[in-house]
């Protein structure tokens, strides 16, 4: 059935001799006063999804209910070009999944916005990677957590592994440039020196990395979180596996999560930042979400209520963008909000925190974040270190979280805490500013 | 911010000893980043003005001292904080290997501000089908930057005039300034192209590598495009 929608789908596809180049992420300084304009939309072009992975966010595997239909998305396409976005990046659940998905990577290119897919690579055969960049899909990205026997585990698929390689060659002989993108957890922190030699013989030309957050599936699943402290352990592997990108001519591309302020951020983030360094959450700043019903948020990576500033159907694409206060908050929030460790932090007004899908699930809001390199660098100085601990857990909703608890304690075993910094209120008790200690839990 | 000389931190630009390792700094503005099509820039066009405070997308905030902080009865000490302003702009890009070189632009975009957002794809950026550094291409092709409208688009091997013009001799490009086709030798770009008669002058790109950059006696290796493109000036 599937099969013969992508038939008609790609039948009904005109044929042109080339498409506008895209726009790229490379955004112009708004005018002062003016909001900046997102770079980049990621869109969840469905929920369904060919997998059931134990980390996936949304909890991918059905569609949405009252997901957009064509029609509305050919015309969401259209207002994100006029807002100013330079790329597209679909995902989902899997975009694949929906042979509608050509028209929709056409029109966003004829608008001159770039597109790309991230993607399981399960299902993607060389008919529809053909059909994908017949469309103007320009960029795959699949997601390939360690080897074999880890990413398998992970995404609950055997033989999955091998089918995103294939993924990877289906979509190279179709023409598209590819990449991967690799959660970092318990399973795969120590498999991504020979992942990357595998991804190099791919031809992958970017590599981007991540650490596994606590929400949606992962919720269900604390044990595969890093701890804090290992942190130590973590980024002097990264070094090593930089060093291997580089030498291999693959771009190691640090997601956003990934950091901050160790010694080792410059190399981080040397290709991707000015000045090579983090600047905080970007979240309605540079990028958006979208979700597959037509709710928009301030990134694809956090979920709720807090978060979505509305949805298109109900107030259009520029009004959400700029007025929403759930899409506002990160530009327009302030140093009080931060609480913690990150409040009195050397880094405090730069970073902000860091990452806020990192940060939230983990303790019920942004501001305080203890995956931090610089922080975990700065515990291990005075003799400590920090881990997590799950307090709560989380309901069946997409990017639903549980709530976690930051224990301190020093770095020789068997001493108790020195202190234990329990989750607070969510934003939607407290908006702004550092909220409330939850109590016992 | 800036680097620390002695253990790569970031500091504040107007630290004078990094509150980490207590390495004494040198005094003068970031070595700074660089961005994309703002290196492209100086290949085609003259851009004169100092990036503003919105490019950085960082306010300029005051920061007080603050040395410690308490939870939950417990003192930390975190790394000694010092007065001074964050988010200073940088004025010019580096190369570790040589000197600074000014990328400013007013008309030139910023780079990839938004870092990598999560379960997006990565940004692929510049496709880099060769090594300008190491000029890897086939016999009669040479390694150089390409680009479209102002943006860099590619790093990739272009057809190499042989004999060609040498260093400081003048060139011509085809079809736009940013084309890559040139009449420049192998190893060398047509430089501070006109955008109207598309003449320009042969520059030299750097050798050996972004951290041991080679160039010609009395020519320092300078960043135009991160550390994609660098010519020898």
């Amino acid at each position: 059935m599937a099969l013969v929608k992508l038939r008609e789908a790609r039948r009904r596809l005109p044929v042109v001799e080339s498409l506008p180049p895209g726009r790229g992420r490379r955004v112009l300084p708004p005018p002062r006063g003016a909001v900046q304009r997102p770079a980049l939309a990621v869109w969840e072009f469905t929920r369904a999804c060919d997998q059931r992975c134990q980390a996936c966010g949304p909890r991918a595997g059905t569609a949405r209910p009252d997901e957009l239909t064509t029609d509305e998305a050919l015309r969401l396409v259209d207002e994100l070009a006029e807002l100013g976005v330079g790329e597209v990046a679909l995902i989902g659940g899997e975009a694949y999944l929906r042979a509608d998905v050509l028209w929709v990577i056409r029109r966003i290119r004829e608008r001159g916005m770039s597109c790309s897919l991230t993607t399981g690579g399960l299902g993607l055969t060389q008919t529809r990677a053909d059909a994908l960049v017949e469309a103007g899909l320009q960029l795959v990205s699949v997601s390939i957590d360690g080897l074999e026997a880890s990413h398998d585990t992970l995404r609950g698929t055997p033989g999955g592994w091998r089918r995103c390689f294939e993924a990877l060659a289906h979509s190279r002989k179709a023409g598209a440039r590819i990449a991967a993108n690799t959660q970092i957890n318990r399973l795969t922190w120590r498999e991504l020196l020979p992942l990357g030699e595998l991804l190099a013989d791919a031809g992958a030309e970017v590599w981007q990395m991540f650490l596994t957050m606590p929400h949606g599936n992962a919720a269900d699943h604390p044990e595969l979180l890093l701890q804090p402290f290992e942190l130590l352990e973590l980024f002097p592997m990264l070094d090593r596996v930089i060093a291997r990108c580089a030498a291999r001519k693959l771009r190691f591309w640090p997601g956003n999560n990934l950091g901050y302020f160790g010694p080792l951020e410059g190399k981080l983030r040397r290709l991707q930042q000015e000045d090579g360094h983090y600047k905080g959450c970007s979240a309605g700043r540079t990028g958006l979400g979208i979700e597959a019903d037509g709710t928009i948020k301030s990134c694809p990576s956090v979920g709720g209520a807090v978060n979505a500033g509305g949805n298109w159907r109900d107030h259009g694409l520029r009004a959400l963008w700029e007025r929403a206060p759930e899409i506002r908050y990160v530009e327009q929030r302030g140093l009080d909000s931060l609480w913690g460790y990150c409040r009195e932090c050397y880094y405090a007004d730069t970073c902000m925190g860091g990452c806020t899908a990192m940060s939230e699930p983990l303790l019920g809001r942004p501001g305080n974040n203890p995956y931090c390199h610089h922080r975990a660098l700065e515990m291990d100085r005075m003799g400590l270190r920090e881990r997590v601990e799950q307090v709560a857990g989380a309901d069946d909703q997409a990017f639903a979280h549980g709530l976690f608890r930051v224990v301190r304690e020093p770095k020789a075993a068997g001493a108790g805490p020195v202190t234990i910094e329990g989750p607070r209120c969510g934003r939607e008790v407290a908006f702004f500013g550092p909220g409330t200690p939850l109590g016992e839990l | 911010m800036k680097p620390c000389s002695g253990c790569a931190r970031h500091l504040r630009i107007a630290e004078s000893v990094c509150p980490f390792c207590g390495t004494h700094l040198a005094e003068g503005t970031a070595p700074g980043g660089w961005g994309w099509a703002v290196g492209l820039a100086l290949l085609g066009a003259a851009c004169g003005t100092d990036k503003g405070d919105s490019e950085s997308g960082d306010a300029t905030t005051e920061v007080t001292g603050s040395t410690s902080s308490t939870t939950e009865g417990t003192t930390l000490t975190s790394a000694p904080t010092s007065s001074g302003t964050i988010g200073g702009t940088g004025t010019s890009s580096g190369s570790e290997g040589g000197e600074t070189s000014t990328t400013e632009c007013v008309s030139c975009s910023s780079s990839s501000e938004g870092g990598a957002f999560i379960y997006a794809a990565p940004d692929m950026g510049v496709q880099l089908d060769c090594d300008p550094w190491v000029q890897d291409c086939p016999d009669g092709q040479k390694c150089a930057p390409v680009g479209d409208d102002g943006t860099l688009t590619a790093i990739a091997c272009v057809p190499a005039a042989n004999p060609g013009a040498a260093v400081g001799e003048a060139c011509t490009v085809q079809d736009q300034p940013h084309s890559g086709l040139d009449d420049c030798a192998k190893g060398l770009v047509c430089f501070e192209v006109d955008a109207g008669t598309l003449t320009g002058m042969c520059a030299a790109l750097c050798t050996g590598s972004p951290d041991a950059p080679v160039c010609a006696e009395g020519t320092t290796c300078k960043e135009v495009i991160g550390d994609l493109v660098s010519l020898c000036l």
